[in-house]
């Protein structure tokens, strides 16, 4: 660590010293029938070797060139590659925007792993980016969603087809950092956890992180789901309007003068009916969600303020009495700025306010109880990047977090409850990328000075790293390490079917806040320039992790207690593309563990096997046909041994418990000692995309589990009813783009 | 002709696939046996319960015998074996329902003591459990005189009960009797009726609708030298109501009132979360709705506890009856 902070100083010297003397070349990447930036566009000086990736809003920036003439290019995928020349002066600093147009879909042949994706791959490990190219690949369930979209990825489980909910590496639910634009979003769930509130038609990009994240997240084990969105046309106002058999959607966008643009996007249940026979059960649910963002691009577009708003809400209202209502919703708004502080630095800012709330009102039923929950947070968040004169960059950061967290419930006794509590989290970060021969270097720390300022744990500091080492032209090693704290948590039980909300809390103060430290070690590489294959390795050790205390008898126990959590497995996913078909295979073996109370269990989320296999074959111009299958080994649940007559003692203290007769017992194995029977489905899709001027259209046919698997969802112990996840379900979708 | 039979090769096996995997949620019925087993040093006879467990698909367990089975109990160097009979347990006239049991009159439960339970059967597995049995308890009240004249102290007056409680006690609760003589066709019989905590409503002494102790978690350490005392109060308010229905049924002429007698119940460990478990996890302050499991019963099901009762006796005048507080 003191090589590494020495090698960091010695860096950030050269860096203001070289300053004065180099020529850099920045700007943005765009869309030219938008006006969008393009995440992670690719910019290159091919003569010279050098090239960058532009960030998350398409910005770029080349340091170091030479002065003279130079031919630059940019590109991305399914976007046309534009050159220019360009010539610069020694000490000067040229703008370059570019905007690229896209290339249709269809018939393009597309690279596997783009140029400046490969960088940021090549940076930090279990990275995933989905574009909205790929996002749309999935066939959909009832509708487009970003969460399915994501579970084809590797290492990603959900434990059924009625959630998006998922759980990564062996970690649990709640473990997930879910971002949009920079604001936590608390529970990103529409209908039961069916899909999520986010309408992929308004991101432009999303990184999934699987494991060993980057410094500049914090707050969570496992995850990071990074979603960017959309600030919408400054080419010309433009609609959408699209309908499934579920809800129906509008979106607006378009330029507001020269310097200002807006994007507009709603949706709303319409029809119960396909989610009545998709749950197999009448399920009386309306929900909305919609999206607003207003941007201003200034200083020939390399500074951006944005505001934006996103609410959603769902309501269930059973139709009897003995069934409960749920209601819950989400309302976000943010302010965000970016662009080049000075030369060189380039700052992104945040404050936002993220509000949660969610009530179950049990209205006549005699079996569950009342609750609620809400969270309002504000955050306010600034992360800086430096570039230098060689390709090495330097980040930072801090947050200052204030969440307030209240969960009202009425337990088993009938006596309500309330939990409150309003900490605020402070934390800072730096990393650096550098190259230290033969090792491409990404490392620094999260700083969770929260924790060290109430001495909960020693986990403060939180170094994170990962060292990549060339193996060959076409091969990549990488080895990464990251530890991860987290001080918050839900309170669902772990072992729920269905969460329809999930109520946070602080980790109680007599508990060591969660702490997890992963190990990656990957290797990545193209044998074929048409073909890219990764294999990881990882092992994540969360040595502490708030469990239930299943030994809990009194008042006097703690309803929670530490326990830990080991998970390692071993991930392949390789991509093929061509003009004629795109193939995504994945494979992923995990074992996962929790220890409590001494006890040793598998979490229903334990996964030993999964499979996920997706092909899209364009037939012909604007026709794709899409196949995907997934296989996952069954997860664990814990049997049923026997039954007895359990003796509950009424009269033991009158001295008579000789003669109860007992009420009937069932007599429950090991927790999670059993398998359910393996999971798998096929799903194909028909897209069709036509143009009748001005208009654009998609039809879309959707066939949910072609050969009708009857995969179990839930069994009743008690009734003896089964519960299958989705039978054979075809939908159709239409959207129509103006 | 090649493709196509491919194609139906493909849809067969798809369609195969899409076939029902049987489920069943039951594991093979586990080789275990259920034992309840309460020992207690305030009665000259001793229970254990031992039943089989039943497969989980049959609906309704029987409390079955299991045959050829030997109960022994041991504490230190002497073993007692216990005897086999049935329990008839009369539910209503005409209808009896016959409990196999195994019982003994020669086990005199040693206070403080440890106990080691063995059951052995032919067709399970040996199952133990070890229990210790609470020491005695000490009560002492400082309320002697509200008793004894509660017409001349304020209604408001605590009648505190402090108690020293053994080490092995995990749970515990206190209980207030009045004994009294009633005079019947000329002779004087005994009754007594528990104090309770909270009087709401009544209707005669019979049907006394109130708020009773019940078992709860001691909250003293539990240090074998530690003088930690517990106390509970009662209320003089409702030890006043119960003179008066008391009075009220009999008449202040056929009234002797005898002694108060406070009762100490003391639970150990595995009886008490046994207990609590059983009995829906009463935590008024938890966040949970699930339910935890117990048994100490080591390869089997059920409880294997003990519990004892002690006793404070205060002698009372014998006319208590109502009259004007002063």
């Amino acid at each position: 660590m003191r090589v590494f902070t020495s090698y960091f100083i010695l860096q950030l010297f050269c860096f203001t010293t070289c300053l004065t003397q180099s020529a850099d070349i920045r700007g943005i990447v765009s869309d030219s029938s938008t006006g969008e930036g393009i995440p992670f566009a690719s910019v290159r000086i091919p003569l010279l070797k050098k090239g960058t990736s532009a960030n998350n809003r398409g910005f770029y920036i080349i340091t170091n060139v030479p002065p003279g003439e130079h031919v630059i290019s940019a590109s991305s995928i399914g976007f046309i590659p534009e050159t220019r020349k360009v010539s610069i002066q020694s000490n000067s600093k040229l703008t370059v925007n570019f905007k690229i147009a896209p290339q249709p879909l269809e018939g393009a042949e597309v690279e596997v792993v783009e140029e400046s994706k490969r960088e940021l791959t090549e940076r930090l490990s279990s990275i995933h980016i989905l574009g909205q190219k790929e996002m749309k690949l999935v066939p959909v369930t009832l509708q487009e969603d970003v969460f399915r979209s994501i579970q084809i990825l590797p290492g990603i489980v959900s434990t059924s087809d009625v959630s998006s909910q998922f759980y990564v590496r062996g970690g649990a639910g709640d473990q997930n950092l879910i971002l949009l634009d920079g604001m936590r979003i608390y529970n990103p769930y529409h209908a039961l956890g069916i899909f999520t509130v986010f309408d992929s038609d308004i991101i432009s990009a999303t990184e999934v992180y699987t494991g060993a994240y980057p410094p500049e997240y914090g707050g969570r084990l496992s995850s990071v789901v990074n979603l960017t969105t959309r600030s919408g046309k400054s080419t010309s106002f433009s609609g959408k309007s699209s309908v499934n058999f579920l809800s129906s959607k509008a979106e607006i966008e378009g330029p507001l003068g020269d310097q200002i643009r807006f994007i507009a996007n709603g949706r709303k249940s319409l029809f119960n009916t396909p989610l009545n026979r998709f749950l197999a059960r009448d399920t009386p649910l309306s929900f909305f969600d919609f999206f607003a963002k207003a941007t201003i691009d200034a200083y020939e577009g390399q500074a951006k303020f944005s505001f934006l708003s996103f609410f959603s809400g769902d309501k269930l209202a059973s139709n009897t009495l003995d069934e409960p209502d749920y209601r819950w919703e989400n309302r976000s708004f943010a302010f965000t700025a970016s662009g080049l502080l000075q030369d060189r630095f380039y700052v992104n800012s945040i404050v936002y306010g993220s509000f949660f709330n969610a009530n179950k009102d049990v209205k006549a039923s005699k079996t569950q109880t009342s609750s609620s929950t809400e969270v309002k947070e504000v955050t306010i968040r600034a992360e800086a990047t430096l570039y230098t004169n060689s390709k090495d960059v330097y980040f930072f950061g801090f947050e200052f977090e204030f969440p307030d967290l209240t969960y009202n419930l009425t337990n088993n006794t009938g006596t309500r409850i309330s939990l409150s509590s309003g900490p605020l989290y402070v934390s800072a970060w730096f990393h650096s990328y550098f190259e230290l021969n033969p090792f491409k270097i990404d490392g620094g720390a999260h700083l969770d000075a929260s924790s060290l300022i109430e001495g909960k744990s020693g986990y403060w500091f939180q170094p994170r790293i990962t060292a990549s080492v060339s193996l060959s032209q076409d091969w990549i090693l990488k080895l990464s390490y990251g530890r991860f704290t987290q001080n918050i948590i839900t309170v669902n039980n772990e072992d729920d079917l269905v969460s329809l909300f999930d109520a946070w809390i602080a980790v109680p103060q007599t508990l060591e806040n969660e702490h997890s430290d992963h190990y990656v070690v990957s290797v990545e590489g193209s044998p074929f320039p048409r073909l890219s294959l990764t294999s990881s390795v990882y092992y994540k050790d969360l040595g502490s992790l708030v469990t239930y205390n299943k030994d809990k008898v009194t008042a006097q126990d703690p309803d929670y207690v530490s326990g830990s959590s080991k998970a390692y497995g071993a991930e392949f996913l390789a991509r093929a593309s061509s003009s004629l078909v795109d193939i995504y295979m994945s494979y992923s073996l995990g074992w996962v563990t929790i220890t409590s109370n001494g006890a040793n269990y598998l979490p229903r989320y334990d996964r030993r096997h999964s499979i996920k296999a997706l092909s899209v074959f364009h037939v012909s111009t604007g026709l794709d046909f899409t196949l995907r299958w997934d296989y996952g080994s069954g997860f664990p649940f814990t049997p049923s041994v026997g039954k007895y007559n359990r003796l509950k003692f009424p009269d033991l203290f009158d001295g008579n418990f000789a003669t109860e007769e007992g009420s009937t017992y069932l007599a429950l194995g090991e927790k999670n000692s059993q398998r359910l029977p393996p999971y798998h489905r096929l799903d194909l899709s028909i897209n069709y995309r036509f143009s009748l001027n001005p208009i654009t259209a998609n039809m879309g046919l959707h066939i949910i589990n072609v050969y009708d698997r009857k995969n179990i969802f839930h069994f009743d112990r008690n009734t003896g009813q089964r519960i299958n996840t989705l039978p054979f379900f075809p939908t159709a979708t239409l959207s129509v783009e103006f | 002709m090649k493709q196509m039979f491919g194609t139906g090769a493909i849809v067969f096996i798809m369609f195969a696939c899409g076939c029902d995997d049987s489920f069943s949620p039951n594991a093979d019925l586990v080789n275990k046996v259920v034992v309840f087993g309460v020992l207690t040093p305030n009665a000259s006879i001793q229970f254990v319960r031992v039943h089989p467990i039943v497969s989980p698909e049959e609906s309704n367990p029987r409390n079955d015998s299991v045959s050829g089975t030997v109960v022994r109990v041991s504490k230190g160097g002497s073993l007692t074996i216990f005897r086999d009979t049935l329990l008839i347990v009369v539910k209503s006239v005409g209808d009896t329902v016959k409990i196999p049991a195994f019982v003994t009159y020669e086990l005199s439960i040693e206070r403080g003591a440890r106990y080691a339970l063995s059951v052995v059967s032919p067709s399970y597995s040996e199952v133990s459990a070890i229990v210790s049995v609470p020491s005695r308890g000490v009560l002492s009240t400082l309320g002697n005189l509200i008793l004894q004249s509660p017409w001349d102290y304020n209604m408001d007056l605590d009648i505190i009960v402090s108690m020293t409680l053994s080490p092995d006690t995990k749970g515990f609760f206190v209980r207030f009797f009045l004994n009294y003589e009633v005079l019947r066709n000329g002779t004087w019989a005994s009754e007594s009726v528990e104090v309770p905590i909270k009087l709401q409503d009544s209707n005669g002494l019979a049907n006394i609708n109130g708020v009773y102790p019940s078992l709860g978690v001691r909250t003293t350490s539990r240090s074998p030298t530690g003088f930690a005392v517990e106390r509970k109060g009662y209320m003089n308010s409702e030890y006043r109501k119960v003179l008066t229905l008391i009075y009220a049924e009999y008449g202040s002429q056929n009234i002797r009132m005898k002694k108060a007698v406070f009762q100490l119940i003391q639970v150990e460990d595995n009886l008490f979360n046994y207990y609590f478990v059983a009995n829906n996890f009463a935590d008024k302050f938890s966040i949970r709705i699930d339910q935890p499991e117990f048994t100490n019963i080591n390869g089997g099901f059920g409880v294997f506890g003990a519990f004892t009762f002690d006793s404070l006796v205060v002698n009372l005048p014998e006319d208590l009856s109502p009259r004007s507080p002063r």
